[in-house]
């Protein structure tokens, strides 16, 4: 099974996750609501599970460029 | 990692593409990013896998950093007026 699979790659369940954005090139984003998280950092492999929404990201994307305005001016 | 995505892909994961970049917010502001993703999605779950080098991210550090600034040159500003009111 899945969960199995995961296991034998040593992910482990991480609490506590608020939300996962999966950032698309197009600007836009896949956005999970505290999704259930499971890491492997020996493996670099994270799973998530949970309803997902597309969103559009400008804000993200206007709020960066202002960090790196501001950082660089 | 080679390993893992052996293991994925034999679960009968897709490799998705178009995808950039994951942030993973956790509920005390600790926010962390994977950067130059590769995202798997299961066949009929709602389960993705993602695999790509997680870091901290300064991001929220630096907004602290730049509102602390920002209100240190404002009260420092304000210095001269409170003096007038105390």
């Amino acid at each position: 099974t899945l969960q199995a699979t995961f296991k034998r790659l040593n992910a482990q369940q991480v609490p506590d996750i608020e939300s996962v954005t999966l950032g698309r090139e197009d600007g836009t984003a896949l956005f999970f609501k505290s999704p259930k998280f499971q890491a492997s950092f020996n493996y670099n492999m994270y799973v998530v599970n949970g309803k997902s929404e597309t969103k559009s990201a400008p804000d993200m994307t206007a709020l960066q460029n202002a960090l790196k305005n501001m950082k660089a001016g | 990692e080679k390993k893992a995505r052996k293991a994925v892909a034999k679960l009968g994961f897709k490799q998705q593409t178009g995808f950039t970049r994951a942030q993973v917010r956790k509920s005390k502001g600790q926010t962390f990013v994977i950067d130059n993703v590769d995202v798997f999605k299961g066949n009929n779950t709602d389960t993705w896998v993602i695999f790509g080098n997680a870091k901290m991210d300064d991001t929220n550090d630096a907004l602290m950093k730049l509102l602390a600034e920002a209100q240190a040159k404002k009260a420092a500003e304000a210095g001269g007026d409170a003096g007038k009111d105390a």
